[in-house]
């Protein structure tokens, strides 16, 4: 243990003094902790608001609204486990990606005789500095953004500056969880890596992926809607257990995207067209890392299928203030998960950069053009957008019958937000890539430095 | 009782050693049958074409990686039952290395990675130690870099560093693999006399895998491998002489 500690800090110091090329990743790494932790205390902010305000004997103004207090309370839990795992993923992301950029750096420890316990140990402690100080960054901004919440206003009432404000306890819940997911995911990373003193132990073929996937998520969807139909979500135990169900299946898109990316990229692995090609077995080498681009964008799309009936939902759907309170909550949703995508897409966008970085430089010296290169990109960006959002989209209008009891009207603010949303996601995914040129041009021309 | 590593005057040594890659239908034999030992105190060359075998042998030697079946004596003691962390200590405290890609660590200074090794082991050198590596810095000429990190270094100089880290532990044995495969012609005979140097006046046993002739012509024993079997040891050679022999064995195979 001794080594790990004092060499962990020793290095991470060194490193941002020395500031070239894995400086990005580790910004990118501390930048995606402070969005993931930001968001996630405002998101259960929100949801303490309406809990306190549920409770508090004459909190709200008349009788009505106090009847509808659980049913605020309930929405927010929804609105918290659709938004759980994209935040969590965000930060598992952000662990893997410092994870990446370390490997060549871990395999000369190794070699000289770093054991692989003590490479596991520092790496846990180096995440757990960039975590820490995302956690800290995120809470500053969490502080400073509440007055801005103020000029919102919820069943009538204007949103106080105090009311978003989690007590210690809570604060320390979210924080604790997002440092341990980050931990579990660094370990579970370097493992998948498994550093070997001789760089990445073995690039071994992919494995096809198996149909069991899909299995498992139609089962859950099935499980999910016919649990639903028998259970009464104003109850306590309902409104848990149907949120905790919720937040699974949507937790199991993860399971079947990969499966997807890998179906829909082999028919064009047979072809003659070179960028076709080349996205192709892209894909297909890993499409894990294809779905982890895009992943971020399906959990908006399913959020925004989700919310598509959401306005003419609940029991007082008439009532305006309710109507009203309903889609600001949506608007709040679809924001934080927009910020959400435009974050993990960025840095999985870069991290791909310099993994691919080998591939990149050998396709370059072998003369293959630039044009080449962007057409690749953006396949690369548009296949598997269109595959996350065709799955995501449909499976959140689905699994939204659960809360819709009817629909009254066409849902106009439900169609256009959801429009408004896959053109927003195709456009954040292809400006991220384009957003990735420098860092692609700085790779090619580095290398070409270092072998003068 | 059979004669122990030390007994017959070696530092490592393999035996019966066979090494392959891939399943039955696309095996490859890197290894065949190898035994072969590397005597202290001598700088041995371990040459051959690319797919000898050479790397292979090295890294096994070296417990960085792990033999199809036979032995492997690190000194006295038996490595190929040894597991991961074991080895690694191993390593740590008994071998050097030195490689074509340097692999210093980028973001720490010169002198952080020059005593990289002793920090690994959880210690400062003692002051015997340091006397040592101060000589060593000096001899290498280092002694302007030790503030600077290893991007700013040229490739030679980058190669002394690693050079130095090698040799500080006082290691059994130093490995160095293509040590001179990234650097110009000067640079290489630079690097190579140093390595001379360290196995002549100061007794420290190399084994240096090379395909490079003139790069082998500097050591005091030559181990000649080829698909995997050793096909000729021989001492001290000139670059011509190993060039013929070298050009033979592409003409049989």
């Amino acid at each position: 243990m001794s080594v790990a500690v004092s060499l962990a800090p020793r290095l991470a110091i060194e490193r941002i003094r020395a500031t070239k090329g894995a400086g990005v990743l580790d910004a990118m790494a501390v930048l995606a902790f402070t969005v993931s932790s930001w968001l996630a205390l405002t998101v259960a902010g929100g949801t303490w608001m309406f809990f306190q305000r549920w409770q508090a004997e004459g909190a709200l103004p008349d009788s009505q609204q106090t009847g509808l207090a659980i049913t605020y309370v309930a929405l927010a839990c929804f609105a918290c486990a659709l938004l759980v795992i994209p935040i969590l993923g965000l930060g598992g992301g952000a662990a893997r990606l410092g994870a990446r950029g370390r490997v060549r750096r871990l395999a000369s420890l190794r070699l000289i005789g770093m054991t692989s316990g003590e490479v596991v140990r520092m790496s846990v402690i180096e995440t757990l500095v960039q975590a820490v100080a995302g956690a800290v960054l995120g809470s500053a901004v969490f502080v400073v953004s509440l007055p801005l919440w103020q000029l919102l206003s919820f069943q009538m009432l204007p949103i106080g500056f105090g009311e978003l404000l989690l007590p210690w306890w809570l604060w320390l819940a979210v924080i604790g969880a997002l440092l341990l997911l980050a931990v579990a995911s660094t370990v579970l990373g370097l493992r998948r890596v498994t550093i070997s003193p001789l760089g990445i132990a073995r690039d071994h073929t992919p494995r096809r992926l198996k149909t069991w996937r899909l299995v498992v998520v139609v089962a859950l969807v099935v499980a999910f809607l016919v649990y639903a139909q028998f259970t009464n979500i104003a109850s306590f135990i309902g409104l848990v257990t149907t949120v905790v169900f919720l937040a699974l299946v949507i937790g199991s898109i993860n399971l079947v995207g990969p499966w997807l990316m890998q179906l829909v990229a082999r028919p064009g692995a047979r072809t003659s067209n070179v960028a076709r090609l080349l996205a192709a077995r892209r894909i297909l080498d890993d499409p894990r890392g294809a779905w982890r681009n895009v992943a971020s964008l399906a959990f908006l799309g399913f959020i925004a299928g989700f919310v598509v009936t959401m306005p003419a939902t609940g029991e007082g759907g008439t009532d305006t203030f309710f109507v009203h309170d309903i889609q600001t909550g949506v608007a709040i949703t679809l924001a934080v998960g927009l910020i959400l995508a435009a974050t993990a897409t960025l840095m999985t966008q870069a991290s791909q950069v310099f993994d691919r970085a080998a591939e990149s430089i050998a396709l370059d010296r072998m003369g293959v053009p630039a044009t080449v290169h962007l057409s690749v990109r953006r396949r690369l960006v548009v296949v598997p957008l269109a595959v996350a959002l065709g799955t995501s989209v449909p499976l959140g209008l689905l699994l939204s019958t659960v809360a819709a009891v009817q629909l009254d009207s066409f849902p106009v603010v439900g169609v256009s937000l959801l429009a408004g949303t896959v053109i927003l996601g195709f456009l954040l995914s292809l400006g991220a890539a384009e957003a990735c040129r420098p860092l692609q041009a700085g790779i090619l021309t580095e290398q070409r430095r270092r072998n003068d | 009782m059979k004669p122990t590593s030390t007994d017959l005057g070696l530092v490592a040594r393999v035996a019966h050693l066979h090494k392959s890659y891939g399943t039955t239908n696309t095996r490859v034999n890197a290894l065949t049958d190898v035994s072969v030992g590397i005597r202290r105190g001598e700088f041995t060359a371990i040459m051959g074409p690319s797919g000898s075998g050479k790397s292979t042998l090295m890294h096994i030697m070296a417990g960085l990686d792990t033999a199809s079946s036979g032995s492997v004596w690190l000194g006295d003691t038996d490595i190929s039952g040894l597991d991961d962390s074991n080895l690694t200590v191993l390593r740590r405290r008994r071998v050097g290395f030195i490689f074509q890609s340097f692999n210093l660590v980028p973001t720490l200074d010169i002198s952080g990675n020059i005593l990289l090794p002793f920090e690994l082991d959880g210690r400062a050198p003692t002051a015997e130690e340091q006397a040592w590596i101060d000589r060593l810095i000096a001899v290498l000429g280092l002694t302007d870099r030790l503030r600077h990190r290893p991007h700013e270094l040229s490739g030679g100089q980058q190669q002394r560093v690693a050079i130095a880290r090698a040799l500080a532990t006082r290691p059994d044995l130093v490995f160095a693999d293509e040590p001179t495969g990234n650097l110009d012609s000067r640079t290489s005979r630079e690097v190579l006399t140093l390595l001379q140097t360290a196995s002549r006046e100061y007794g420290q046993s190399i084994a240096m895998v090379t395909h490079d002739p003139v790069a082998a012509s500097y050591a005091d024993r030559i181990v000649l491998l080829n698909d995997g079997r050793v096909v000729d040891d021989r001492s001290r050679s000139t670059p011509e002489e190993i060039s013929s022999i070298m050009l033979g064995m592409e003409a049989l195979s």
